[in-house]
């Protein structure tokens, strides 16, 4: 067997701290990724991607697969890049998987992130096993999407087992609407 | 959202009116391209990329005295401009600090130093939003700088053996003794 073959994705790596984003880069080109594109913050992530959907020839890239994002930027940090790719209108792709890269461990601070869309959290100081371990998360295990009045990004379910006894309510495919994806998101 | 793309399948998968909430279940399109890996999870990396990976991180933890240096040299600027600076004008630099402290814990363990870690982690929390400002927390302050500044020029990796206990000790009696007045 020969592992994952990641020869196909594209990956953008976004941090303020070029070693920092230097070395991510070359752990993903080790790891086998196709391309690896970065930007040197939130701010210049979203320009890129603006860029690759109006010229994906001028941006050098057609599609992204998944972003790696430090949390604490200058002068757009992580969230404010999560949030416009979950909601804003101009948002080159809602639905991308996002890993958000972060010293805060606390718990609070992941929940934050997950309430915001996160698709998981890279805790740091990370090694190449945690690392792997989120990418195998991120290939293995893709959440489904959530829409509700007050939320949309990826589901938050895992966190089932953090929450106190009958607060939660489950909803069933009955009472959601349940919508496939076909390719044309 | 492409509402209008949405594709009810199975009965009891229908739309509902006024559903509200929806899931979107999408293709695996990360799974299509990476195919099956070697035992799925973190084990689908094959043993030689993890290898490579590792060599990577070993690479680029050449440098890292070397690169950080000039982070701890920011940090001795920022503690100079808190030490002149009055109790009430601290707030300024005493942020720059915990910036750069906030980077340097996130950075350490990474590249083999997790003392840096430790230390960059107790000088964020001293330096946080509810942090004092008086002369002796300064010198809580300085105590985590220099120690810090020890471990990158001694090279100190790893946990340091006795070193890295001593230094730890003399931090956390620094702590003590100037915390007493505060």
């Amino acid at each position: 067997m020969d592992g994952y073959n990641l020869s196909l994705f594209t990956v953008l790596v976004v941090d303020d701290n070029s070693c920092m984003r230097n070395l991510l880069r070359s752990i993903l080109l080790r790891l086998g990724s196709g391309n690896v594109v970065i930007a040197g913050d939130g701010g210049e992530a979203i320009e890129l991607l603006k860029l690759m959907q109006d010229d994906p020839r001028k941006a050098g890239i057609s599609s992204v697969d998944f972003i790696m994002s430090n949390w604490e930027m200058s002068p757009v940090d992580g969230i404010m890049l999560l949030k416009w790719l979950r909601r804003h209108k101009d948002s080159s792709d809602k639905f991308m998987p996002f890993i958000l890269v972060t010293g805060h461990a606390d718990m609070e601070k992941v929940r934050e992130a997950r309430d915001l869309g996160a698709t998981e959290v890279l805790g740091k100081p990370y090694s190449i096993q945690s690392l792997t371990r989120i990418l195998g998360q991120l290939i293995e295990r893709p959440r489904q999407y959530v829409l509700t009045p007050v939320y949309f990004g990826p589901d938050r379910r895992r966190r089932r087992a953090e929450t106190s006894k009958g607060e939660r309510r489950i909803i069933t495919d009955k009472e959601a609407e349940v919508i496939y994806d076909d390719g044309n998101f | 959202m492409a509402s209008e793309n949405r594709r009810p399948t199975a009965p009891g998968m229908r739309a509902k009116k006024k559903a509200k909430v929806r899931y979107f279940r999408l293709r695996n399109k990360l799974k299509d391209k990476a195919g099956s890996g070697v035992a799925g999870g973190s084990l689908g990396f094959a043993s030689e990329a993890l290898e490579e990976a590792m060599a990577e991180i070993s690479k680029f933890s050449e440098g890292y005295p070397e690169w950080v240096s000039g982070s701890v040299n920011q940090l001795v600027a920022a503690l100079k401009v808190a030490q002149s600076a009055p109790e009430k004008e601290r707030y300024r630099p005493y942020r720059k600090i915990n910036e750069i402290a906030h980077d340097m814990r996130g950075q350490g363990g990474t590249f083999g130093y997790p003392l840096i870690t430790t230390f960059a982690k107790s000088l964020h929390q001293f330096t946080g939003r509810s942090a004092g400002t008086t002369d002796d927390h300064v010198e809580i302050v300085k105590a985590h700088i220099d120690t810090m500044n020890v471990v990158i020029r001694e090279r100190i990796e790893g946990n340091g053996g006795t070193t890295g206990a001593e230094l730890i000790e003399a931090l956390e009696l620094a702590i003590e003794k100037f915390s007493r007045t505060n």
